[in-house]
């Protein structure tokens, strides 16, 4: 299957929202459902859809990124016209930037890049969503429509709307107008940050985008306003399937306790459609002789002699003897010692919680993220 | 360590699986979930820094082929060596289908290759031995063989059926024999050999003129006279799988944490390949105890003691004690396991209650729906 589409992945976000989690690591290589990373999701959907070459543009902390995403054997991107190119920001004469100015910015400064790919689509991706959606479908559609751009968009309620950028369509799906954040929704069908552009099109916009002293270079705030004033044709593509955006604690919490709950449309298990990710070399997790697990999903090389409910544990996590967690997210390498209860926080990775510590409260408004070692003595 | 070929060998005739032995050779066996028997052969070579491995399949190479593929999961440079599988071709009856057989057919591809030493290591032994230690050890004392053993003071019960080593005062191998159980301690041979690969191909052209029923450890039984051969002591975790009782005491053996870690180190990985599944799933209902839970598994039911395998389903009221279920399997609801070993993809629905024991352990069928 080729599609003749490459995909850009903006993972330049800093998600400051996530807090330390994202303080030695960029946003897209987050954590999520207890082995993934956020990046596995629009990278496995692009290797599944069809799509061979796949760029991720960030800015922060792209070293373990880089290291993470290069070659792209994860997600068998790494046939002889395959991969997965790391692109931050680099100091280029002409341009004589260093950071990335906006997200149509990113594109525009790795023009070079896409022309060595030399493809008829170029589909745009946001880094930090949770979902799983087939952009080869959504191709077919763009051509169906003869558009000039596609729009992924998602119908949410009226009271959600003014947090997104809304498209207001014809019934045919032609988009005629985009608000940013609209405080009086006309429609509910919100951008997903999901575009696909026809690559020579865009590519005169953006060097276009480039020269304008007035442009703060953004896909939504700059180009399709400007494609819509040019009367190009925009369409939208509805998608009806899960899908989360992980920008904050909150929201990064109730995607992995989504994950628990059978009424979640979002299926990790479905064979022609798995989200590939790095395969560690260790055991299958073991649950002791005390160890009661409820509820709850578990990665491998656990260790489990304390209780588990309602709770994503990734891989090479312990849960000593009498220690009680419950609607946890507890990260690579975290150790609950013996008689600690840990309840309703995301633990980061490689965290210690000593024993008969109290962490957390069930109660809480807002999710905590436990990013350093809990001593003793606590209670 | 680019002079020296490992070879992977099948065992010999004298291993017991029944049925199981059916649908793959005994290095395909699933183990412990998510493992296969030869991920650990192949992993201690790569980890020991072997670059080009031959393995050697006697019958069934199907399963192995899939699983093993061009080797990249064993971190096997694909550049500067490789993985390469052979397999017996032809044979009238299995007793010609021996290793010897199997390396004489593929003579000129161990010929052709570059490396002055080869080791040899059983494709069923699952241990974290480093070859280069042995293989240092061999050049150093300018010995013909090294042979590996493990001391065992549990001889009566455990290696049954195992070559044996008797040892003289330097460790010289005087004989080989087999492990019958009659003795608390034993040398048990991991059939585990590092010699040059001149002498080798010598001893394999030697064993082919001697007779087509030959195997290796023939030869250098008979060799013995002649050649300085010497028994290398290995102290770390060895299981041999030759029966299916074998396959199944290490299982469940390697349920206990502290026999896991000392198999398992963080700095000797054991590759495997990947299946990309999703961490395993509990429901409310799951109630599980001293047991390995691998990826994939859906948990609605009871565990204990037991080893569940990538993806298997167990629902809600079924109960499954003491037994082992390959990946893929289903356990209906109110079924009770104990003592069994289910292959690979087996439903278990309608028969509710499967009682072994831990001298008859039941083997439920690959596949089968009972």
């Amino acid at each position: 299957m080729k599609n003749n589409m490459m995909a850009m992945v903006l993972a330049g976000g800093k998600g400051t929202r996530l807090e330390a989690l994202t303080k030695k690591v960029a946003k897209p290589a987050v954590y999520y459902g207890g082995k993934y990373r956020i990046i596995d999701f629009p990278i496995s959907n692009c290797a599944n859809s069809g799509i061979d070459i796949v760029g991720v543009l960030t800015q922060y902390e792209s070293v373990l990124l880089n290291a993470y995403a290069a070659g792209g054997q994860k997600w068998g991107l790494d046939r002889k016209d395959s991969g997965v190119f790391v692109l931050p920001p680099r100091e280029k004469e002409e341009v004589g930037l260093n950071i990335y100015r906006g997200t149509a910015d990113a594109i525009s400064q790795n023009i070079d890049f896409v022309d060595s790919v030399d493809p008829e689509y170029l589909l745009i991706l946001s880094g930090d969503h949770i979902y799983k959606m087939n952009y080869d479908k959504m191709l077919q559609r763009h051509k169906e429509n003869g558009a000039d751009a596609t729009i992924a968009v998602l119908n949410v309620s009226l009271e959600e709307a003014s947090r997104f950028g809304i498209m207001n369509a014809t019934s045919d799906g032609r988009i005629y107008e985009f608000e940013e954040k609209p405080k009086q929704p006309k429609s509910t069908l919100a951008s997903m940050g999901i575009y696909i552009f026809n690559w020579k099109q865009l590519r005169k916009e953006l060097i276009n985008d480039m020269n304008n002293p007035d442009s703060s270079h953004d896909f939504g705030k700059d180009i399709i306003p400007s494609y819509l004033n040019q009367g190009k044709k925009l369409y939208t593509y509805e998608f009806n399937g899960y899908w989360k955006d992980v920008g904050t604690l909150d929201s990064l919490w109730e995607a992995n306790m989504d994950l628990l709950n059978p009424e979640t449309s979002l299926n990790l298990d479905d064979p022609d459609w798995k989200i590939y990710t790095e395969d560690l070399a260790i055991l299958p997790h073991y649950v002791g002789k005390h160890g009661s697990v409820k509820n709850s999903i578990v990665n491998q090389d656990c260790v489990i002699d304390g209780e588990v409910e309602d709770s994503v544990l990734f891989g090479e996590v312990v849960v000593s003897e009498r220690a009680k967690v419950k609607d946890v997210v507890l990260m690579p390498g975290v150790e609950i010692g013996e008689g600690a209860v840990v309840t309703k926080v995301i633990v980061a990775p490689g965290v210690k919680i000593a024993a008969n510590c109290i962490v957390g409260d069930a109660n809480a408004k807002n999710i905590e993220l436990i990013s350093k070692n809990v001593k003793g003595d606590n209670k | 360590m680019r002079n020296v070929l490992g070879i992977v060998a099948f065992a010999s005739d004298s291993t017991q699986f029944g049925v199981m032995e059916k649908y793959r050779t005994v290095g395909s066996f699933s183990f412990l979930g998510r493992y296969r028997i030869v991920d650990f052969p192949i992993s201690n070579m790569s980890n020991s820094g072997l670059s080009r491995i031959h393995v050697h399949v006697r019958k069934n190479p199907r399963s192995i082929i899939n699983h093993l593929g061009g080797g990249r999961q064993y971190n096997i440079n694909a550049k500067k060596g490789g993985l390469s599988i052979f397999f017996g071709e032809g044979k009238v009856s299995d007793i010609f289908n021996t290793d010897v057989a199997s390396y004489y057919d593929n003579l000129n591809n161990i010929i052709e290759d570059k490396s002055e030493y080869v080791v040899i290591s059983l494709g069923s032994v699952v241990s974290n031995i480093n070859y280069q230690e042995v293989i240092d050890e061999h050049i150093a004392s300018g010995n013909d063989i090294t042979i590996v053993y493990k001391f065992s003071d549990e001889a009566k019960e455990k290696f049954i059926n195992c070559l044996t080593l008797s040892l003289g005062k330097e460790k010289d191998v005087t004989k080989i024999d087999i492990n019958h159980g009659i003795y608390k301690t034993r040398n048990i041979s991991l059939e585990t050999y590092v010699l040059s690969k001149k002498l080798f191909v010598e001893l394999v052209k030697q064993a082919r003129e001697r007779s087509t029923l030959y195997w290796f450890k023939d030869i250098v039984n008979e060799n013995l006279y002649r050649l300085n051969v010497k028994g290398f002591a290995y102290r770390g975790p060895v299981y041999i799988i030759n029966s299916f009782k074998a396959y199944f005491d290490a299982n469940l053996e390697l349920i206990q944490r502290d026999k896991a870690k000392e198999l398992f180190r963080k700095d000797w990985q054991i590759h495997t390949k990947t299946n990309d599944s999703v961490p395993a799933k509990y429901s409310k209902d799951a109630r599980v105890s001293h047991s390995l839970i691998s990826n994939g598994a859906i948990i609605n039911g009871t565990v204990k003691n037991s080893v569940i395998g990538r993806g298997c389903i167990i629902e809600k009221d079924a109960v499954v004690e003491n037994s082992v279920v390959l990946p893929g399997s289903y356990v209906g609801k109110n079924v009770h396991l104990n003592y069994v070993v289910v292959d690979k993809k087996a439903v278990i629905e309608k028969v509710k209650n499967i009682e072994g024991t831990d001298q008859e352990i039941v083997y439920i069928e690959r596949g089968s729906k009972v």
